[in-house]
């Protein structure tokens, strides 16, 4: 500890620390245009200037930023030489930024800035700026009485006004970069370098011709933008924001949510105005995401745009599906489905629910189905691929509930990650990944079939052949024990010389394994094939118990595809004993033996594989209902659908893939006659005879912590802290599990193999509902070739191609890289509706679809 | 090996003698090559092309040396081959000038633009004896006898050299960079060396390992000094090849590596800790201290930093001239503008430092003033010319003789360089050294605003050259007030 002299007051504070760190945390105003909290100093703005005495160094006016605590030093922040230095200094600033929220000389009518002149042009210095009241340098000059100090350097006829400012970028959904705002703090560089490890960002010029560049120079989305947005977070002025809503984006009031577009659950914080979201900000009660989310988090709200939500129920009337009052809708749908139950039994009636959904949704829909329609019949869409995940660990580790904590993945000496592309699928967890490699020097294995961003961090990429990858995986296992379990063959596709690299890096860690923080395998199964998913998560397993042995579940790190998968299970949407998977549930209506569905916040036309099954069996069904917040391609075969509000605009908790319960708040009121899922449900389960009597979400919460074990009351949800984990741990009962072949490589000629997965920039309900917006930034509509393989087949970089598996067409735009193996192409997931799940089978098993390729032949 | 076997493996020029083509930067960039051309056809072998000698004035140029006889015949241009090709023959012209020999007596400059530029020219005329002798020595004696000879810093901060040295020692051995950028107008002391004895430097930078136990060093070349940097590699090279480096051809092995790299130019890469930025390959911008560059500098390794000139005078440590010796690169408003070698002994003032450049029928009208240290410095007034000549007022050495009435212009073209070579980093040098310009470029001068804004620059700009921006307009107005007083663009209209 320091005692140090802060402002005449004597105070405690620990030795070594950055003294502007300090100085916040004591309440004292500092202005600090560069800093940003936690990151090395940059020392360039030199606004947070003190006077410090009795300190290593000159005594006199000093950064506060770049200064540590000694004890004994003296700090010294309102002398008035202190203040007219930093006075100065932001002057020059000024000389060169736009200040009429500074200077209009009607700005007080502008407080606190909830209404803007800029609709109201009385006079030549209305506002141009979209952060009034939101900017710090607007607030550093308030804080230093700028307004009465004088314009020291340029006179009015020399202002910034004289002087064309540079062009802003606005050609991306995302971000606007307005250069002329800027002050060349460079917290936008060190936050893209430092804390995303993406250095999308750099400095251009030099001198007074500094300036922020994207990339080369070029467009923001010409450049490795990943558009996560932390650079918006750390911008001190308006240079760098939000595009959608950029105008608006002062909240009146911040509400505390989730981001359901993967398990990782980014907890965000929504600002809202006028009853709807218009900012997001990270929230930083998730611990593994922190202050940071990705593009999705940030930007999903606006992914839908409002005229296409669903704001009406809708009935079947004739052949068209009509707006219907909400009571009308619920009555026509108990209608349908009882007669069902009464003409072919409740066994014609199947319930899917979403891994989108809430665990309070999730726990109705499970309550539904079984009590109020009398089926066991209850699925999602990617039901059997967690499934046979969760078989996967209880065989090997005897539970499915693993106490690895993802908090621990930055602090991990040795990682192998096991999947598709995480940076794509979940961003932030690969953010975590980046971090331990440049931070902490961690070793990093990726096993992918294609190329990713981590690839450049990975210490050694095995790229398996499609199919391959549990053998990859099982491979490294072999090179940790010679258990007869782990016998296999080599893996197709994995260059030896990485194969000898990642062997030697996972036989490094007998040094450091003896603890969480030494080894970690994080496994994201692509939600497609459940045999596949059940290979891989078997062989990662095998992978941390030949690591860890006995404490293999905390090294285990599972990342389910969708937001709530876990909840959702926990909550009872799967199939109760003997009764029907998803599948099944299909195959079933196809045959005519299940003639009623619910679907709650599902799309398994979008999710599953098969879709051409999926879209003959809802075409089959006598009563189709559909809950949804769109208008979702599933709900175009559907008799009945309730509106229901959007994800962000409901209360409850999720389950991610840490286990960890968050709460998320609604964030926005409901529009027309959209209602919350519980309420939906509670009504249709009552209209069915039940006798659901709910008040809000929390209630149902106490409802599930009476019955779901682990699960606690909403209220003692300590938010991203409350772990649903086995009462007494799981350590001591590891079985290493052998691992099925993998099927042969095909011939030559037989076409390549289809690789899929979650892409960054598409929005799941964009994509439910076809929207043209589904993917904003354009960057998914193409298929991955290998250069090889498109000029075997005659296509060029580019082209519109046909893919063909002799039943199905899918027509794309082709696009070259190596980043996948030669023999296979990549389609997005969510490219054009989930077209490609066509090609899967719809049982989930191992054989990957091939297809055909040719250029598509011009009209 | 020994020095001796070395020499006796490198034979130079056997003949008696020799014609020595001034090339260099100097030379060629007024021409030279037609006069080398003719005077290679001329002698034969015994014409051989070496760098500026210092006598910037004289290029196009060429020197006759010959047992006892060392003559210069400078602006070849003007006066013809004829006057040298007689004095080759024997018959030496005793109008011609013979400069060159008072110039050329010991010190730093003794073998600059002197030999043929090879290895064997250079172990000829004395190079790697003070590296035989101190490879021989314990580091700790080397360290003393830096000390002893009072070597400061030529980079212009002056620091005792021995005693950067000693905290080198002790931890890790630091890597040894070597700050050649001179990026600053009117000083080219270190290209000067670099070209025209690059092994004075290579045995420096010996001394300074073996004092320090650095094992690996890096060269900063400005970018843009293209001749100094291959010169400076062909005698890496040589030397590599000679077993001077990694050998052990001086009578004990020394294990030296060193690199070369070049930045893409500009002022701030003469800062130290730009240096290690551009090498590293980030962006050529200062870190802020602490931690100095001793603890954690180039790829966070302990760091050892000198002076191209300082490691050349280390050289000089077994016979240390009586007075230090500064290189003072010398230009502007003299006939004889050049490198000049100063022996600051408190008798040299700055009036005998242009005595020496005034030269005959060259003679411009008059010095008004002095700018000292460039775009960082100060001016010197005529009167203050007998004053005595202080190292720590040299800096880094660079003079600019003004002619009376230039002041304000300069400092006007000063501003506007520190603003266009400000690197952008910190605000009061990236917004402030612009406004500097627009206060001087108003139609008349407000002082009260211009006072504030160099007091604004100088006490919070991150590094030294951001501090010193305001320097020389300061300086201009404490010493001409009366050129500014309609501003500085109307005095200089």
């Amino acid at each position: 500890m320091a005692k140090i002299t802060l402002n005449g007051a004597e105070i405690e504070v620990d030795e070594g620390r950055q003294l502007v760190e300090v100085l916040k945390e004591q309440g004292v105003a500092i202005t600090n245009l560069c800093y940003i909290d936690g990151l090395e100093p940059y020392a360039g703005c030199r606004t947070c200037l003190v006077n410090i005495e009795g300190a290593p160094g000159p005594p006199g006016i000093q950064l506060s930023c770049t200064s540590r605590t000694v004890d004994g030093m003296t700090v010294d922040t309102e002398t008035p030489a202190v203040k007219q230095a930093r006075q100065q200094v932001i002057s020059l600033i000024d000389a060169n930024h736009p200040d009429r929220c500074l200077t209009c000389h009607r700005r007080v009518h502008c407080m606190p800035g909830d209404i803007c002149l800029r609709d109201d042009v009385v006079s030549h210095r209305c506002l141009t700026c979209a952060k009034n009241y939101r900017c710090e340098l607007q607030i550093a000059n308030e804080m230093l009485d700028m307004g009465e100090f004088d314009e020291p350097w340029v006179g009015e006829e020399r202002s910034y006004y004289e002087t064309a400012p540079p062009e802003p970028d606005r050609a991306n959904p995302y971000l606007e970069f307005d250069p002329q705002m800027c002050i060349i703090c460079t917290r936008c560089v060190r936050a893209c370098a430092d804390i995303r490890h993406t250095d999308a960002i750099t400095l251009a010029g030099k001198g007074f011709q500094t300036r922020i560049a994207f990339g080369t120079g070029g467009a923001v989305h010409e450049s490795d933008c990943d558009f996560c947005g932390a650079c918006i977070d750390v911008c001190p002025t308006a240079t760098l924001m939000e595009k959608p809503n950029k105008w608006v984006g002062r909240a009146d009031e911040w509400v505390s949510s989730v981001c359901n577009s993967c398990s990782v659950g980014c907890t965000l914080a929504y600002g809202t105005a006028g009853g709807r979201p218009v900012i997001v900000r990270p929230d930083r009660i998730n611990p593994v995401s922190r202050e940071q989310i990705c593009v999705r988090g940030r930007f999903g709200y606006t992914a839908v745009p409002e005229r296409d939500r669903l704001t009406r129920s809708l009935a079947r009337r004739g052949n068209n599906l009509l707006p219907v009052p909400a009571e009308e809708a619920v009555a026509d749908a108990a209608r349908m489905l009882t007669a069902v139950r009464r003409e072919h039994g409740s066994d014609a009636i199947a319930v899917l629910g979403s891994p989108l959904a809430t665990n309070e949704e999730a726990y109705l829909l499970a309550r539904l189905a079984r009590e109020a329609l009398g089926t066991q019949h209850i699925d999602f869409s990617h039901g059997a691929v967690h499934r046979a995940v969760t078989a996967a660990f209880r065989d090997g580790l005897g539970s499915e509930r693993l106490p690895a904590s993802l908090t621990d993945v930055e602090q991990t000496q040795t990682i192998v990650v096991v999947g598709g592309d995480i940076e794509q699928s979940h961003q932030v967890i690969s953010l975590r990944v980046k971090d331990a490699v440049v931070k902490r020097g961690a070793k990093l294995v990726l096993v992918s079939s294609r190329w990713g961003e981590l690839v450049p961090f990975a210490t050694a990429w095995l790229q398996p052949s499609p199919g391959h990858e549990a053998a990859t995986v099982q491979a490294l296992a072999r090179a940790l024990s010679d258990d007869p379990a782990l016998a296999g063959q080599p893996p197709a596709g994995v260059d030896g010389d990485a194969l000898a690299t990642a062997t030697e890096t996972v036989q490094a860690i007998s040094s450091n394994g003896e603890d969480a923080a030494g080894f970690a395998v994080v496994f994201a199964p692509d939600a497609v094939s459940s045999q596949r998913a059940s290979d891989q998560a078997r062989a990662s397993a095998n992978l941390a118990i030949a690591a860890r042995g006995d404490e293999a579940a905390s090294s285990l790190h599972y990342l389910p595809t969708d937001a709530n998968v876990h909840g959702v299970a926990d909550m009872g949407v799967a199939p109760g004993d003997g009764a029907r998977s998803f599948a099944e549930i299909i195959a079933a209506a196809q045959a005519g033996e299940v003639r009623a569905l619910v679907i709650h916040g599902d799309n398994p036309l979008l999710n599953a594989p098969g879709s051409d099954d999926t879209r003959t069996a809802l075409e089959s069904l006598d009563a189709l209902v559909v809950i949804d917040s769109v208008r979702s391609t599933a709900g175009e075969h559907a008799d009945v659908v309730l509106a229901e509000l959007p994800f962000f605009a409901r209360t409850g908790t999720l389950t991610n893939a840490d286990r960890r319960v968050v709460r998320s708040f609604a964030a926005a009121g409901p529009r027309g006659e959209e209602r919350p899922g519980i309420e939906i449900l509670s009504a249709l389960a009552n209209a069915l005879g039940g006798i659901f009597r709910y008040d809000g979400a929390a209630d149902v919460t106490a409802d599930i912590a009476e019955h779901v074990a682990g699960y606690v009351p909403f209220l003692q949800v300590a938010s991203g802290r409350t772990r649903v984990l086995e009462a007494e741990g799981v350590a001591g009962t590891t079985r290493l599990q052998p691992v099925a072949a993998a099927g042969a490589d095909a011939e030559p000629g037989a076409g390549l193999t289809v690789l899929t997965g979650r892409s960054l920039f598409t929005s799941w309900e964009g994509a439910s509902i076809r929207s043209e917006q589904a993917d904003q930034l354009h960057r998914e509509e193409s298929a991955v070739i290998n250069p090889r393989d498109a000029e075997a087949a005659g296509v060029r970089d580019g082209d519109e191609i046909v893919l063909s598996d002799g039943r199905h067409e899918l027509r794309i735009a082709a696009r070259f890289d190596d980043g996948v193996a030669p023999g296979s192409v990549y389609v997005p997931h969510y490219y054009d509706a989930g077209a490609v799940m066509a090609l899967f089978p719809l049982d989930g098993g191992t054989a990957a679809p091939r297809v055909q390729v040719r250029a598509l032949q011009p009209a | 090996m020994t020095l001796d076997a070395l020499r006796a493996a490198h034979p130079g020029f056997e003949g008696e003698v020799r014609v020595l083509v001034h090339g260099g930067t100097c030379g060629h960039a007024v021409g030279v090559a037609p006069h080398g051309g003719f005077l290679r056809q001329s002698a034969g072998d015994a014409c051989a092309e070496a760098a500026c000698d210092g006598a910037c004035w004289a290029a196009p140029a060429a020197t006759v040396l010959r047992p006892g006889h060392s003559h210069r015949f400078a602006r070849l241009d003007e006066t013809g081959v004829e006057p040298l090709l007689t004095c080759l023959a024997g018959s030496c012209d005793a109008r011609a000038d013979d400069r060159g020999e008072r110039e050329h007596r010991g010190g730093l400059m003794s073998r600059l633009g002197r030999t043929d530029g090879t290895l064997a020219g250079a172990l000829a005329a004395g190079a790697y004896e003070a590296a035989a002798r101190a490879l021989a020595m314990a580091p700790a004696e080397v360290i003393d006898a830096v000390e002893a000879m009072e070597l400061t810093g030529r980079g212009g901060a002056h620091f005792p050299t021995g005693q950067k040295w000693c905290f080198a020692t002790g931890g890790e051995p630091p890597v040894l960079v070597v700050n050649a950028e001179e990026g600053e107008p009117g000083v080219f002391k270190d290209r000067h060396m670099l070209e025209g004895d690059p092994h004075r430097v290579i045995e420096g930078m010996l001394i300074a390992a073996h004092a320090t136990g650095a094992t690996d060093a890096c060269v900063y070349i400005n970018g843009q000094a293209r001749r100094a940097r291959a010169a400076f590699e062909h005698a890496l090279a040589e030397a590599a090849e000679a077993g001077i480096l990694g050998g052990d051809a001086l009578g004990a092995a020394v294990a030296l590596t060193i690199e070369v790299r070049s930045g893409a130019g500009g002022y701030v890469c003469g800062e130290e800790t730009v240096i290690l930025n551009s090498i590293e390959g980030q962006r050529p911008v200062p870190r802020f201290k602490p931690p100095q560059i001793t603890e954690a500098g180039l790829f966070g390794r302990p760091t050892l930093l000198n002076n191209v000139e300082t490691l050349a005078a280390a050289t000089l440590l077994f016979d240390p001239p009586a007075a230090p010796p500064k290189l003072v690169p010398l230009s502007g408003a003299v006939a004889r503008p050049g490198l000049y070698e100063v022996a600051v002994d408190g008798q040299a003032t700055w009036g005998s430092l242009l005595e020496a450049a005034r030269g005959g029928a060259h003679a411009p009208p008059g010095v008004g003033s002095l700018l000292v240290g460039g775009p960082s410095g100060v001016f010197v007034a005529a009167e203050q010319f007998d004053e005595p000549l202080e190292m720590a007022a040299l800096g880094a050495g660079g003079l600019v003789a003004l002619a009376p009435g230039g002041e304000a212009n300069v400092t006007l073209e000063l501003a506007r360089y520190n603003a266009r070579e400000s690197c952008g980093e910190c605000t009061p040098c990236r917004e402030g050294t612009v406004r500097l310009v627009e206060l001087l470029e108003a139609p008349s001068l407000d002082r009260p605003k211009l006072d504030e804004l160099i007091d604004v620059i100088t006490e919070a700009s991150l590094c030294q050259l951001g501090g010193m921006a305001g320097r020389p307009i300061a300086s201009a107005l404490a010493t001409f007030p009366q050129a500014f007083s309609n501003g500085a663009a109307g005095a200089a209209e």
